[in-house]
């Protein structure tokens, strides 16, 4: 197995989740996770050490979710067709409801100014202050400031009706 | 009011209880073999411009040059290393490693839709430039009524709507790039 073979091993279910978490469209995000796969495939030699794969990986994920929002944008599926390609494939995720509260917070990620989704994607994903601030290249307490905010808009966008 | 501590934890744990399987390779290996492909076709595309345009060169030197001709191949040639000169300084600080914070890569990504803005702008220039170089020479060279004027006036024409086409086109995703990190800077000074 290659190192960029066990890299997507290790972190695919992330970067899928990411990829779920900017596109809606179940094409659009099938799109941004190969651009995701090409972008670490070319960087990944390059990577040093200097900080945890992890964050090295999501780095990159997350670059590349940005410039992939520069393309025009294909007409949105409605929540339900996109939920249903999501979770056409069998897992350990079989709970309906926990499946569910997943494609709403999937949703209500996806409603968010990018910069806010930007640092709880990363939040979700388990990385803490300093890691996040590290992805973004911005002091740990501004990720503080920015997480604690963006927590409240996405709280604001689940409980909305 | 902020999401409580416990919630949040759960909210992460369900986020990350989402693992569909492994990612399948084969569409990227797909991707990269294309790309390669690609690559080597444009990698070939310019060494045959460039041997065509030099055995053209060659041809009309080959039995001694008149006037026109040698203006023509100097006007040709020139505007050729200008726009290549042009090309390689426009890249300066561009390439740097996709592995950057999120902050230096939008930094990076204004730098570059800037670049590709300079570089349309140029671009025009050098068109509208080559334009007149070239009906210029075949009025002084009384060549404007005959059928060079008439072969060099088509390929003229053509290069002129390609050129608007893919300016037009090229501005338009510019200026939806820069629109996109400008809502994106926006935000983070919202902070």
């Amino acid at each position: 197995m290659t190192d960029f073979e066990r890299v997507v091993a290790e972190h695919g279910p992330a970067l899928r989740r990411l990829a779920a978490a900017w596109e809606r469209d179940a094409v659009a995000r099938e799109d941004l996770l190969q651009e995701i796969l090409l972008a670490l495939w070319r960087a990944l030699p390059r990577f040093r050490g200097e900080s945890s794969e992890k964050t090295f990986v999501l780095r990159v994920a997350h670059n590349r979710a940005l410039t992939h929002r520069f393309k025009p944008r294909p007409r949105a599926e409605p929540l339900d067709a996109a939920a249903a390609v999501a979770d056409a494939r069998p897992g350990p995720e079989a709970d309906a409801a926990a499946a569910q509260r997943r494609e709403r917070l999937r949703g209500a990620l996806q409603a968010l100014p990018i910069a806010a989704r930007q640092v709880l994607t990363l939040s979700l994903e388990g990385l803490s202050g300093a890691e996040i601030a590290a992805v973004l290249g911005i002091t740990e307490n501004n990720a503080g400031v920015r997480l604690s905010r963006a927590r409240r808009a996405l709280r604001e966008e689940l409980e909305r009706p | 009011m902020s999401t409580p501590l416990a919630e949040w934890e759960d909210l992460a744990a369900d986020w990350r209880a989402d693992d569909q399987g492994p990612v399948d390779l084969a569409p990227l290996r797909r991707l990269l073999a294309a790309q390669r492909r690609r690559l080597v076709a444009v990698v070939l595309g310019e060494a045959a411009l460039v041997l065509a345009f030099g055995w053209l060169s060659w041809l009309v030197v080959r039995d001694g040059v008149e006037a026109w001709e040698v203006v023509w191949l100097l006007t040709l040639w020139g505007f050729t290393v200008v726009a290549v000169a042009f090309a390689l300084w426009n890249r300066r600080g561009t390439w740097r490693s996709l592995g950057a914070s999120v902050e230096e890569y939008v930094r990076l990504a204004r730098l570059r839709a800037q670049r590709a803005r300079a570089s349309l702008v140029f671009s025009c220039g050098l068109l509208v430039a080559e334009v007149l170089a070239v009906v210029a020479q075949l009025i002084w060279f009384g060549h404007a009524s005959g059928p060079l004027g008439l072969v060099v006036g088509s390929l003229l024409v053509a290069a002129i709507s390609v050129v608007a086409g893919a300016c037009w086109l090229a501005a338009r995703r510019i200026r939806r790039e820069l629109a996109l990190l400008d809502e994106l800077s926006r935000q983070e000074a919202g902070d």
